[in-house]
């Protein structure tokens, strides 16, 4: 059918299908800023003004626009003339992925244009049909209170926007993304927004079983639809096995993967894929399969898995890297130091505790999404949403049987990742698909697809025994894991090992045990998240902390500070707890923990809060009759990069005119990386950051990094641009020096020009030119790679301020503090942003996010009107402050600041509901319905009284 | 992208009737798209879209009940966020729909959903038809038999009785709430933008600290919204403390048997709606006497 309406002003007419939304019509009219993120009109990518209302271009039909006036992003200024919105939200660091900032622009337009002057409750309402994951909305609601011309009102004394000019010029200083006004004008490509000629639209046919054989698939009546190019199952790909997990060479991980299997073994496991000319082909195609299961017991529990005559998961006689296929036993580890046994002897006191770490999904607003095509020598080239661009490609090749120097992998834009995009989701199926129809295939998950059938954080139970002197010292602490690995083992062993080393250094401790088993089950499958297993650990161990804490009359923090690991100390479990493998020696070389809680207990007034309540008396009235407040604190530390195992690469090469093209293969997935390295190339090069170019993540085109996981970025690949600079530097002075007749070991350079000591100076570009042009004639380029083995900590102390409504359970959170030690801030807006979506996220997961599933391992919840994530009426202040310690081993005294912040905030909020209502609460999340039951049995098994009011 | 064989845009709602009628079935109508379109229906093949059936007004409508003064008319396609900003209907109903509103969804959400989709996609947690019980609403349905109007209590209590397959919600009638009386809503969810676990609407009038009349009525508890009847004729005539209203409260969820889903367990739904109710009493209470100062 025809519809005509406007665009931008622009009158259009076009031929719609009947049930086409507008997203879709927009996106192919090349309004390539309109994003799909869910299709349910719950994230708010799609945001578009309709008649100057912003609404989910996926709810309304195309024909429904007919005669209407749509604004898109396009609509909204451009390079040349930004919107003053794109321009304050950029100045503020607003966004990060900005996947989702198109849409919440636009409805910061509406809300303007509507009511000049919001509130901040408006502007949080005005924006709340925006989902962010990166960000927690702070920098976004500054920008929007800035735009209403309130300014910023309340400006936190700490923050740093300037570099410390005495000893840098751009490494410090809040630099706006290289990506600038593209990001925010709808122009920045992420996946999806690629062309292709003829391209197909792939589709997996996933498991309705939680475990079942194949017994028979018939694929021919799907085959028989006009359109649909090719349906592979099983029998049409190698059986190599892989581990989807996008780690180092060897993975640590058990190839217990194929592309596609004869078995299935949780509901959402691939079965067979299609590739058909439209996504509703494919969809249809999919549903015309017929597939005869042979259906077997399930393992939905993970206690029961290691039982006797529990189900087999994997089968396979000797799979690489399983630790013990008979008892479903996917890793296991442990770890001994000293004698614990005699340890808790020696204590005082001796308290064994356990606790639940709950299901929970990564949730980036862009699904998983990867376009693969044939370039015009037949190599495969993968456009694709990854954090690991290179494991990528070598994991591709090996699992279709093809060499590495067939396949060339891409990172574009891409929209959040935060650990499930290190996975390889569908790179592998997406090229079978382009190798067998020789065709560019298109997949990009449904967000149903994206929630149950990626991968999660492992659920894990954690059983804490501490010994502990009557003076407070810890004599022995005995850590035992039991991690659901679920269906396949991608960091089955990393991620619990991390639950271990990152954790049990932080309190000194004589004694030490820790052991892990994970376990298969026929459930969703664990991956990396943001934490990677230190989420879950500190929960235990902060969690543990307060109540030894309490038991004993001991003051929290005290305690704590009494005991937390100190500068120049070596942590003991890093040489025995590594990647899967023995570790190396971590001496703790700068720790800024006692810095980080003296400026969170300022801002927070934690002394005031603690004076005003009595004795024993566990929380005050809130801000009504029916809800109780109180605080909570906890202390992390984290790890930077892997030692000895993760390693990166920059290229540097000048350019006549005194710019640089910076190549790295480091994978900036919303997180300003690319910006950050290119301040960090300005800075060793003296020339300002927009004369340095930067292209990364291109497997053909950058030199090998491992991608951007384990707090590595900054840390590891800014070790890997310093020395390529500084080697181009060395040679421009060489080239300088014989254009100022002058020595070249003396030369120094800033602010785009080279200077002698005796006064004498050139500009970069002359000496560029002198090196391409002149008598010598060179190419002055330099490619450098870094590996490390110190892996310094950074250190993180927090405060949550917070009510729990004792007639509902729910805990409204009112504020969060983080300080973290992140030894030095390259972008100081950039690491803000790290830790107040860090938190947020962590929120998340101490209050509101569960994946939840059925009796027969269905996830129930597999949407974003279920799956509970954060809008900016949800999200509480949260307050970020940075600690600098200047890390020597670091680049410009950088540590890592983007996983701690998760670390510390569920732990935070356990103990401050304690405070609040004196309820111990050691199972995640803390719904409402969990909090209320937890008061319930406080008060005795009594129904609390006065349900209402509380009173 | 929805799997269809047609969609039909209707200009007026006898097309829109007539219409439904021939798809045997496999038809639904579609306005803001916020369930249709986002979550898609299987068994549906003919959309009807009322975007343009003339069905967006707000209007004064002549209501028959004691009071006599004027009720408000409001088309079925109107927003709800339209319908937030309408002071004509906060005029009427104390600005019950307007605290409604403000919680269903998200912003963008608002835009989009519409008065009559609230009420027609018969999901048990809406956020509108409680508000619309406590306000003793009518709704004009047409059907291929022509027009007529029932009580939302009959819609909802009575539904096979009033209500055939393929009748269009036309509109939604708000009789004035009484002079001085007070309304509010209640909903308590895991977060603050989320589908209720239940919710609650009152609309309270008050003589003095006494209770002259109270309507209370619960969302999101059973399989249809629903008025508390007893628990209404427990406070009127009472005294107003926290006592009798934490009992009307009470009353309004006993013998009630809560609805069980991934959000909520039946027991804490059921404590959950006597909370909202309790909540809900209190506050409108609480503005109604100090109206009467």
């Amino acid at each position: 059918m025809t519809v005509r309406f406007t665009i931008n002003g622009k009158e259009v007419t076009t031929v719609v299908d009947v049930g086409e939304v507008l997203l879709d019509t927009l996106r192919r009219l090349g309004y390539k800023g309109v994003k799909s993120g869910c299709r349910t009109g719950n994230c708010g990518s799609c945001t578009v003004l309709l008649d100057g209302k912003p609404v989910p271009s996926c709810t309304v039909l195309a024909a429904q626009a007919d005669g209407h006036a749509v604004t898109t992003i396009e609509g909204l200024g451009d390079d040349h003339k930004p919107d003053p919105i794109q321009e304050t939200f950029l100045r503020h660091g607003a966004e990060q992925c900005a996947y989702c900032m198109q849409g919440m622009i636009l409805s910061t337009r509406a809300l303007l244009d509507e009511n000049p002057h919001p509130t901040d409750i408006e502007i949080r309402e005005g924006i709340s049909g925006n989902l962010c994951r990166c960000t927690a909305y702070v920098k976004a609601i500054e920008a929007i209170r800035e735009l209403a011309g309130r300014g910023n009102e309340n400006p936190d004394p700490w923050k740093r926007k300037e570099c410390d000019e005495e000893r840098y010029s751009t490494v410090g200083a809040c630099v706006e993304k290289t990506e600038g006004i593209g990001l925010l004008s709808g122009r920045a490509k992420y996946v999806d927004d690629f062309q292709f000629d003829n391209l197909l639209y792939g589709r997996v046919l996933r498991s309705p079983h939680a475990h079942a054989r194949i017994v028979r698939i018939d694929a021919s009546k799907a085959l028989a639809l006009p359109g649909v190019h090719c349906v592979l199952t099983h029998d049409d790909v190698p059986q190599v096995p892989f581990t989807t997990a996008g780690q180092n060479y060897p993975e640590p991980s058990p190839y217990d993967k194929v592309i596609l299997d004869e078995k299935v073994r949780f509901v959402g496991d691939r079965v067979a894929a299609v590739a058909a000319e439209t996504p509703l082909l494919a969809k249809r195609a999919c549903d015309l399969i017929d597939v005869e299961y042979e259906i077997l017991p399930a393992v939905l529990d993970m206690e029961q898995a290691m039982s006797e005559g529990a189900p087999r998961i994997h089968e396979k006689e000797d799979p690489r890297g399983i630790a013990d296929t008979s008892r479903n036993l996917a890793a296991h580890l442990d770890m001994d130091i000293g004698d614990v046994a005699k340890g808790f002897e020696e204590a005082d006191r001796v308290f064994e505790t356990e606790y639940y770490s709950q299901y929970v999904h990564c949730a980036p607003t862009e699904p998983h999404v990867t376009a693969t095509s044939l370039d015009e020598k037949g190599r495969l080239v993968i456009v694709t949403s990854t954090q690991v661009p290179f494991h990528v490609r070598r994991i591709v090749a090996h699992a279709n049987e093809i060499p590495v120097s067939q396949v060339r992998v891409i990172k574009p834009r891409i929209g959040g990742g935060f650990g499930v995009k290190q996975e390889i989701m569908l790179e592998d199926i997406c090229s079978a698909l382009t190798l067998r129809t020789r065709l560019p295939v298109k997949i990009m998950l449904d967000r149903d697809e994206e929630l149950f059938a990626t991968r999660t954080r492992h659920p894990q139970k954690l059983r804490v025994k501490t010994g502990v002197r009557n003076d407070g010292s810890i004599v022995a602490r005995e850590l035992d894991v039991l991690t659901n690995t679920g269906a396949y083992g991608g960091h089955a062993l990393t991620v619990p090992s991390n639950t271990g080393s990152k954790t049990l250094p932080l309190y000194r401790t004589e004694h030490i045990r820790f052991v892990n088993h994970s376990v298969y089950t026929n459930l969703p499958v664990g991956g990396a998240y943001r934490g990677y297993g230190a989420v879950q650990g500190y929960f235990a161990i902060d969690s543990q902390m307060d109540e030894i804490a309490h038991e004993m009359g001991f003051d929290p923090v005290d305690f704590r500070l009494r005991n937390v690991i100190r500068q120049g100390e070596e942590d003991p479990v890093a040489r025995q707890l590594g990647e899967g493998k023995e570790g190396f020696e971590r001496i703790i070389r700068t720790n800024g923990l006692a810095e980080c809680w003296e400026k969170v207990k300022a801002v927070c007034d934690w002394d005031a809060w603690q004076a005003l309540l009595k004795p024993g008396e566990t929380g005050r009235l809130g801000s009504k009759s029916w809800t109780r407040r109180g605080k909570g604190m906890s202390f992390a530390m984290h790890g930077t990069g892997i030692p000895g195992d993760d390693m990166g690469a920059a290229t540097i090469k000048s350019n006549e005119d005194g710019s640089f093209n910076l190549l790295i293969g480091a994978t900036d997935l919303g997180t300003g990386s690319d910006t950050i390295l290119g301040q960090m190339a300005a800075e060793v090069l003296g020339v300002s950051s927009d004369r340095i170019l930067v292209y990364s993540s291109d497997t053909d085109r950058t030199p090998f990094d491992v991608g951007a996981y384990a707090s590595s970025t900054t840390y590891v690949s800014g070790g890997a641009v310093v020395k390529a600079a500084e080697k181009v530097r060395d040679r421009l002075f060489y080239h300088a020096s014989k254009l100022l007749g002058e020595d070249a070991s003396g030369l120094t350079c800033s602010d785009n020009r080279i200077a002698a000591p005796s006064g004498k100076s050139v500009s970069m570009g002359d000496v560029a030119m002198e090196a391409m042009y002149g008598e010598e004639k060179e190419q002055v380029a330099y490619t450098s790679s870094n590996i490390t083995f110190a892996c310094p900590p950074p250190f993180a102390a927090a405060c949550v301020d917070l009510e729990v409504d004792v007639g509902t359970g729910r805990v409204e959170v009112l504020e969060f503090v983080c300080a973290v030690d992140l030894g030095y801030a390259i972008n100081p807006t950039f690491a803000e942003g790290q830790i107040h979506g860090g938190i947020l996220q962590g929120l998340g997961q101490a209050l509101s996010e569960e994946m939840i599933f059925d009796g027969k391992g269905r996830m129930v919840n597999a949407n974003l009107t279920d799956y509970k994530i954060y809008s900016a009426v949800d999200a509480p202040e949260i307050r970020a402050i940075l600690v600098e310690t200047d890390e020597p081993t670091g680049p410009f005294g950088a540590k890592s600041v983007s996983e701690i912040p998760v670390d510390v905030v569920a732990p935070a909020v356990a103990n401050a509901i304690f405070a609040a209502t004196g309820l111990r609460l050691r199972e995640l999340p803390f719904t409402p319905e969990r909090v209320l039951a937890g008061l319930d049995s406080l008060a005795g098994g009594r129904a609390s009284p006065g349900s209402g009011s509380g009173v | 992208m929805l799997d269809l064989k047609a969609l039909h845009s209707v200009r007026n709602v006898e097309d829109a009737v007539r219409l439904f009628s021939e798809t045997e079935g496999r038809g639904l109508y579609v306005a803001g798209g916020t369930v249709v379109v986002s979550v898609g229906s299987p068994n549906v093949d003919f959309l009807i879209d009322l975007s343009k059936a003339g069905l967006d007004y707000i209007k004064r409508w002549e209501s028959q009940g004691e009071s006599r003064s004027d009720g408000v008319a409001v088309g079925a396609t109107v927003t709800a966020a339209d319908l937030a900003r309408s002071d004509e209907v906060a005029a009427v109903d104390g600005g019950l729909l307007r605290e409604a509103v403000n919680r269903l969804g998200s912003h963008t959400i608002r835009n989009r959903a519409t008065v009559g989709g609230n009420i027609a996609s018969w999901a048990y947690p809406a956020d509108l038809p409680p508000a619309l019980l406590a306000l003793d609403a009518l709704l004009v349905l047409r059907g291929v038999n022509g027009e007529r109007s029932v009580t939302v209590r009959d819609f909802y209590s009575r539904r096979s009785e009033v209500h055939s397959k393929g009748d269009l919600i036309v509109e939604v009638r708000i009789p004035p709430i009484a002079a001085g009386a007070r309304a509010a809503f209640e909903k308590i969810g895991r977060l603050n933008q989320d589908i209720a676990i239940a919710s609650a609407a009152v609309v309270v009038a008050c003589d003095g600290h006494t209770v002259r009349e109270a309507r209370i009525a619960l969302g999101a508890v059973a399989t249809v919204p629903f008025r508390a009847l007893e628990a209404e004729a427990f406070l009127a005539g009472r005294e107003c403390t926290g006592e009798s209203l934490a009992e009307a409260a009470r009353i309004a969820v006993s013998g009630v048997k809560p609805r069980r889903d991934h959000r909520a367990s039946s027991e804490y739904r059921g404590r959950m709606a006597g909370v909202a109710v309790e909540r809900a009493l209190l506050r409108a209470v609480d503005s109604a006497t100090h109206s009467n100062q």
